[in-house]
C-alpha cells in the first residue's frame, strides 16, 4: 500500500525498471540539495544507471520542497515525501519504506560523498554484496578537508563505544550506504532508532543476520554547516547506543511482545 | 469598559503600538484595524490597545464598532498595554499580539489558557542597529529573539508570508507552530467579477515606488528588444520616488518616449483604471515581504511576471496566475514569451480569470476568519495538558481529492487549522502539521470512506511554501471547519 504521490514519475517508476532508489534525508537544505541532486543525476545518466532520487523532507521550514519540485520539471527523476518524526534515522527509514527498486541506498544532501562513489557502490551491490558501507576510515579513504578537534575526539569516543556492535566495520557513521532492497526493508523495519546513531543499529542487525557486507572507501568532504550539532546530537548519539545495545540483547521472539 | 456584562465576557484584544490616528502610522496598523473591523462583524467584542496620540481620546468606540484604548508612548505603550490586560484578564478570550520589532509579551499577563497569537509582519533583527544606539539595539534584538522565545514558548505564531515563517524559525528561533496567513488586499473582493477592459495593443503596467531595489531600470532596459516583436508596445509605470529623474533620463537615452510612460503617483481610481487595461504586469524587484502589488494586479485580472525572489515567489502561482523566472533568464525574453501567450485571447481570458480567483482569496474577511479559527484551535490546544499536545513540525501536505470521491450528502470536516480550497473538479486541502504518510489518517478522520482514500486519483504531495499561502486557485470559497474543544470559550 504505497501512498500515491503527486508526480507522474512515481507512478511510472514501478514499471520503468529503476535500478536504484537513492534516499536523501533533508532538513532545511534549500541551498545545497539542488546541486547535489543535479550532480548525482549527471553521473547516473553518464553511466547509464537508471536511478530515482527520493528526498525525505524531515520538517523543513525553508524552500527545500520548492527546489525539488522545480528540478522535477526537467528530466531529473526525483520525488519528495515527508516524515513527521524528527531525526535522520526516521527520515531514512521512511524513504526506504517507499522504495520500489531492487537496490536502495541513502546519502547526504550536501555532497559530502562524491557522486562517483554512488556508481562504485552500485557495481558492488550488482555483483552480489547485500550491504555496501561507505567508509571514511578504511584503506583508500580519507577526508578531503581535515576535521576539527572536537569532531575527531567525539567520533573516536563513539567508535570506541560502538566497536562491540559494529565489529570489524571501520566506520559506521558515514552517510552513504547501499543495500539490496529486500534486505534494507527487513533491517529498517527491525530497527527503531530515529537519530543519527541509527546506522549502528542497522549494521548490528545486519551482522546478526550474517549478511554479505563490504566497505567502500569514500573521499569525504565535511560541509561547514552540517545539521549535526556536535554537542547536542553527539550526546544524543551516545544515549542511542545504549538503546541499540538493549534492543540487540532482547532474545529473538520477545520482540513480538514489546 | 462600558459594554454590557454579556459582551464583557468575550473580549478579543488586539495589541498594536500605533493606530490609524497616530501621525507616523505605518502598514501594520491597518492590519489590526481591518482585523478588528472584520471580527466585530463576526460578532466579537474587540478592543485595540495602542499608544496614546495627542488630541485623541484615551478610550473610544469607533464607527466600526470596536474600542480603542490609547495609553503610553512609543516605548511605554508596552507596559501600559500589559497593565490594561492584567486588569481585564478575566474578560479576555483571545489576544492578537502584533510584533512590530518586539512583541507585547502578553502571555505574561493573560491567563495560561487564553489563546495568544503573535502576529509577525517581518523580522527586524538587522534593522535595530539602524535606528537605535548599539546598546539599545542589542536589547531590542535580545527581546525579539531570546526574550520572545522565553515568554511565548509553544504559542502559535501568525506569519504574513512563508518568508517571514522561515525567518521566525531560523533567525528568531521561535518554537511555536507558525501559520501563514497573508494580509488582505483592498481590491481583491470587489473585482472578482469585474469587467476586463484590456487594451487593444500590448500594454504592461507596473506599480511600485521608484527606488533602486524595485528594479525599474531592468524593465526599461528590456523594452528595446521587445519592440521588434511588439512594435506598438506600451509600458506604464505608476508610482514616484527618488529614482524618477534617472529613469526619465534612461527613457530619453534609449529613445523610448513613445513607448514608456512614467506617470508618477496616481490616485487609486486612476491607477486602478490603468491597471484594468494591462496585458500583464512586471515586477523586477529584489524581493518583497509579501507581494501585495502582485495580488492587487491579479485582482484586476492582470497576471504578473517576476523573478523567483523572496515574497514574490510565494504570491504568484507559476503558470497559473503569472510567471516566475529564474535569475539567469533575460527579462526581455521572458516578457516576450508572456506577451505572446497573452496575445491569444482565450489563453489571456483563462489567465485573467485565475488571477482574479487567486486574488479573491486574500481579503480582510478571509484573514479575520482564519485568525478566528486559529484562536479557537489554539484555545483547544491550550486546554490540553502540555504532555498531550501534538508535536509541532513545519511539515504540511497538500491533498487533491476529486469531487466525485467526496462522501454523498456528507461534508468532510477537517481540522480548524487545515485549509480547504475548491479547485476545478477537486477539493484541495492543505493539512498542516501532517506528513505524506499520516495524510491518509487525516482523510479518514475527515470522513472519507476507506475505498475513496485508496483511490489512485487522490494525490498527496509535500506542501511547497506557496501552498501555505493557499494550496490552489479557488473556484469558490467554502470554509469548512470542525469545532474543536475550547470553542465555547470563544463563541461570540
Amino acid at each position: 500500500m504505497q501512498p500515491r504521490l503527486e508526480s507522474r514519475q512515481y507512478a511510472q517508476s514501478q514499471f520503468d525498471g529503476v535500478e536504484l532508489d537513492l534516499v536523501i534525508p533533508a532538513f532545511n537544505e534549500e541551498q545545497r540539495i539542488g546541486p547535489t541532486i543535479a550532480a548525482i543525476n549527471e553521473k547516473a545518466v553518464d553511466a547509464g544507471l537508471s536511478l530515482r532520487i527520493l528526498v525525505v523532507d524531515n520538517g523543513c521550514v525553508d524552500g527545500t520542497a520548492e527546489v525539488v519540485a522545480t528540478l522535477r520539471s526537467s528530466d531529473v527523476p526525483v520525488e519528495i515525501i515527508s516524515c513527521r518524526t524528527r531525526g535522520k534515522g526516521a527520515a531514512v527509514r521512511a524513504g526506504i519504506q517507499q522504495s520500489t527498486a531492487p537496490f536502495v541506498g541513502y546519502c547526504d544532501a550536501d555532497q559530502s560523498t562524491p557522486p562517483s562513489s554512488v556508481l562504485s557502490g552500485v557495481d558492488l551491490v550488482r555483483s552480489g554484496w547485500e550491504v555496501v558501507i561507505g567508509s571514511r576510515r578504511c584503506t583508500g579513504a580519507g577526508y578531503s578537508v581535515p576535521r576539527g578537534g572536537l569532531r575527531r575526539l567525539g567520533s573516536f569516543a563513539f567508535r570506541a563505544m560502538a566497536s562491540d556492535l559494529s565489529g570489524p566495520i571501520t566506520d559506521t557513521q558515514c552517510g552513504f550506504k547501499l543495500f539490496h532492497s529486500k534486505v534494507a526493508k527487513d533491517l529498517f523495519s527491525s530497527s527503531r532508532l530515529t537519530g543519527f546513531a541509527f546506522d549502528v543499529e542497522v549494521l548490528a542487525q545486519a551482522r546478526k543476520r550474517d549478511l554479505r557486507m563490504i566497505e567502500l572507501p569514500i573521499q569525504w568532504t565535511d560541509s561547514p554547516d552540517s545539521s549535526f550539532r556536535p554537542v547536542v546530537d553527539g550526546i544524543k548519539s551516545f544515549r542511542e547506543l545504549r538503546e541499540v545495545r538493549r534492543s540487540m540483547s532482547t532474545p529473538s521472539g520477545a520482540e513480538e511482545w514489546t | 469598559m462600558r459594554a454590557s456584562s454579556r459582551h464583557r465576557r468575550n473580549l478579543i484584544v488586539i495589541a498594536n503600538w500605533r493606530d490609524g490616528t497616530h501621525p507616523s502610522a505605518g502598514g501594520p496598523h491597518s492590519t489590526s484595524e481591518r482585523l478588528a473591523r472584520s471580527l466585530v462583524e463576526w460578532g466579537h467584542d474587540v478592543v485595540l490597545v495602542t499608544a496614546a496620540v495627542a488630541g485623541q481620546p484615551r478610550k473610544e468606540q469607533t464607527a466600526d464598532g470596536y474600542w480603542v484604548v490609547r495609553r503610553g508612548g512609543t516605548f511605554t505603550v508596552y507596559a501600559w498595554a500589559l497593565a490594561w490586560m492584567l486588569w481585564y484578564r478575566k474578560y479576555i478570550r483571545g489576544v492578537i499580539d502584533s510584533q512590530n520589532g518586539i512583541p507585547f509579551f502578553t502571555p505574561l499577563v493573560v491567563r495560561r489558557k487564553t489563546p495568544v497569537l503573535m502576529l509577525l509582519h517581518h523580522i527586524h533583527a538587522d534593522q535595530f542597529p539602524l535606528y537605535f544606539p548599539p546598546a539599545a539595539a542589542k536589547i531590542g534584538q535580545w527581546l525579539e529573539r531570546t526574550g520572545a522565545g522565553l515568554v511565548y514558548r509553544d504559542r502559535t505564531i501568525v506569519a504574513v508570508s512563508p518568508t517571514t515563517r522561515t525567518g521566525a524559525r531560523q533567525r528568531l528561533g521561535l518554537k511555536g507552530d507558525i501559520v501563514v496567513i497573508p494580509p488582505g488586499c483592498e481590491t481583491a473582493a470587489s473585482n472578482l467579477h469585474g469587467i476586463r477592459l484590456r487594451s487593444a495593443t500590448p500594454r504592461i503596467v507596473c506599480v511600485g515606488r521608484l527606488v533602486v531595489h524595485k528594479g525599474t531600470t531592468a524593465v526599461i532596459d528590456a523594452v528595446p528588444s521587445l519592440l521588434a516583436d511588439f512594435p506598438d508596445l506600451e509600458v506604464h509605470f505608476v508610482g514616484d520616488g527618488p529614482e524618477r529623474p534617472a529613469l526619465e533620463e534612461q527613457v530619453r537615452r534609449l529613445e523610448l518616449g513613445n513607448h514608456v510612460n512614467i506617470h508618477g503617483g496616481l490616485d487609486s481610481t486612476q491607477r486602478d483604471e490603468l491597471m484594468r487595461t494591462a496585458w500583464l504586469s512586471v515586477n523586477a524587484s529584489e524581493g518583497e515581504g509579501w507581494g501585495l502589488t502582485v495580488i492587487e494586479a491579479n485582482s484586476f485580472g492582470v497576471p504578473v511576471l517576476a523573478y523567483r525572489r523572496p515574497g514574490l515567489r510565494y504570491s504568484i502561482r507559476n503558470g497559473e496566475t503569472g510567471w516566475l523566472i529564474d535569475e539567469e533568464r533575460p527579462l526581455h525574453a521572458a516578457v516576450a514569451d508572456a506577451l505572446h501567450q497573452m496575445a491569444d485571447e482565450a489563453e489571456a481570458a483563462a489567465m485573467a480569470k485565475r488571477a482574479r480567483q487567486w486574488a479573491a482569496q486574500f481579503t480582510w474577511d478571509e484573514m479575520a476568519d482564519q485568525v478566528r479559527s486559529l484562536l479557537r484551535a489554539e484555545a483547544g490546544r491550550l486546554a490540553q495538558s502540555p504532555n498531550n499536545r501534538r508535536t509541532i513540525t513545519d511539515l504540511a501536505t497538500v491533498v487533491r481529492i476529486p469531487m466525485d470521491l467526496m462522501p454523498h450528502g456528507l461534508v468532510p470536516t477537517f481540522r480548524a487549522t487545515d485549509k480547504c480550497v475548491r479547485g476545478p473538479g477537486e477539493l484541495v486541502v492543505l493539512l498542516r502539521n501532517t506528513d505524506t504518510e499520516t495524510a491518509r489518517i487525516a482523510l479518514r478522520r475527515a470522513g472519507l470512506s476507506p475505498a475513496a482514500i485508496e483511490d489512485p486519483r487522490i494525490r498527496i504531495a509535500v506542501a511547497e511554501p506557496v501552498d501555505l499561502v493557499s494550496p490552489a486557485v479557488s473556484v469558490v470559497q467554502e470554509p469548512r471547519v470542525r469545532p474543536v474543544r475550547g470553542e465555547d470559550a470563544l463563541a461570540g
